[in-house]
């Protein structure tokens, strides 16, 4: 009986000492070809919207959309600060945030996108309970996506119960070139020296979130503030409801 | 041939891994090497009076806290000591590894003021290594106070 299947029909290559198939090599490109289309596309569907849950939590006044900019410039030329898909080489941010379970320390985090024009713009949201929390900013840099988060530089973000809008401020972040890769793409690095200018641009975010949430009230500024170390982390018992 | 060295083959596949080895060897020490923070000794603590002391003067006479909650206000200060070196070593087949570390010793002094800002509880403990920084203070928060407020220095060691 004929199997057919990945192992099927193995013959010994005369004189070579080798194990083959027939239908191995056609298999294995097949399977190459739609790990390479499904990679593609999930690079592709990579923006991160708020879920409808985390929506509903926001309405309900559960959650608070917590919105920022990165303003990110390479060798002094404007760059997107946050990459459509993990499979472009471009120089990334990285986020993290920590709060009360981690006593401030940070831990990576997925950031959401209000739509895909404010992404390229640099505008990037959380949603998240009231309280006190510390976000991590590494970047840009061509290996934030691997380097440790807690070695990041950081800021302390204080979200006021009762608001369902809250703009943090506008984060500048400054990097350079610093040689290539190997196999094409520039190497970036970091150029900021713990020195950070966080802009207000409370017009723009207003009008931003307005346009995605028309009903969510008005929206409160409150500028993220540096923490270095040696600084004392704060932390507030979240309230019981909180986190659904 | 071939059918003699396939199962042979197999058969070296499943011996190899026992052949690897993992030495671990802990070295207790004694504590006179600060890993991280700063050290808060007994007798810095003299001027710790609870329902006198205020917040402004702890903050003084010991600086800033690592960490503050605020609002059941309790304020921390967090320092590790070295209380022993782990010594490990892993061979395996013609390579092989070792090195030391350090253990430490996680201390935090914990101080309660009540609602007007004035000591009403201190107490430096030790956090054991399985235990969460957040989960050791939530229990120290729970933990019922003295009927009178009173210094428990010393405890947790």
């Amino acid at each position: 009986m004929k199997r057919n299947g990945f192992h099927s029909e193995q013959r010994h290559a005369e004189g070579r000492g080798l194990w083959h198939s027939q239908d191995t090599l056609p298999s294995l490109l097949s399977a190459l070809v739609l790990m390479v289309l499904f990679t593609h596309l999930a690079g592709c569907t990579s923006l991160n919207v708020l879920s409808d849950a985390e929506k509903s939590a926001i309405n309900a006044g559960e959650k608070t959309v917590v919105l920022l900019k990165i303003e990110c410039t390479i060798d002094n030329k404007p760059q997107e600060p946050f990459r459509a898909s993990m499979w472009t080489g471009e120089p990334i941010v990285a986020l993290g945030i920590g709060g009360f379970e981690t006593v401030g320390e940070p831990g990576r985090v997925a950031h959401g996108f209000l739509s895909e024009d404010s992404r390229r713009a640099g505008w990037t949201c959380f949603a998240l309970p009231s309280g006190v929390y510390y976000l991590a900013v590494l970047g840009p840099e061509s290996d934030a996506g691997i380097k440790n988060i807690r070695e990041a530089p950081r800021w302390r973000v204080d979200i006021p119960e009762n608001t369902r809008l809250l703009y943090i401020g506008t984060l500048q972040l400054t990097g350079r070139a610093d040689g290539a890769f190997l196999l094409g793409g520039k190497i970036i690095k970091p150029a900021n020296n713990e020195e950070f200018i966080v802009k207000n641009e409370q017009e723009l975010a207003k009008s931003l979130l307005a346009e995605h949430f028309p009903g969510g009230g008005e929206m409160k500024t409150s500028p993220m503030q540096r923490w270095r170390r040696g600084d004392p982390i704060i932390i507030r018992t979240p309230k019981p409801d909180s986190g659904k | 041939m071939n059918c003699v060295r396939r199962p042979f083959a197999a058969l070296l596949l499943c011996i190899m891994p026992l052949l690897t080895s993992c030495v671990v060897l802990p070295i207790p020490t004694t504590e006179s090497k600060v890993l991280a923070g700063k050290p808060v000794r007994e007798e810095q603590l003299s001027f710790l009076k609870p329902n006198i002391t205020t917040k402004q003067d702890v903050i003084e006479r010991l600086g800033n806290p690592n960490v503050i909650w605020e609002d059941v206000r309790v304020f921390a200060y967090n320092w590790d000591m070295r209380q022993g070196i782990l010594f490990w070593a892993v061979g395996a087949y013609y390579s092989g590894g070792m090195g030391t570390m350090d253990i430490p010793k996680h201390y935090a002094l914990l101080i309660q003021f009540d609602e007007q800002d004035r000591v009403q509880r201190l107490e430096r403990r030790v956090r054991p290594p399985s235990q969460s920084y957040i989960d050791f203070l939530k229990e120290w928060v729970r933990a019922p106070s003295p009927q009178s407020p009173q210094n428990q220095l010393g405890q947790g060691e």
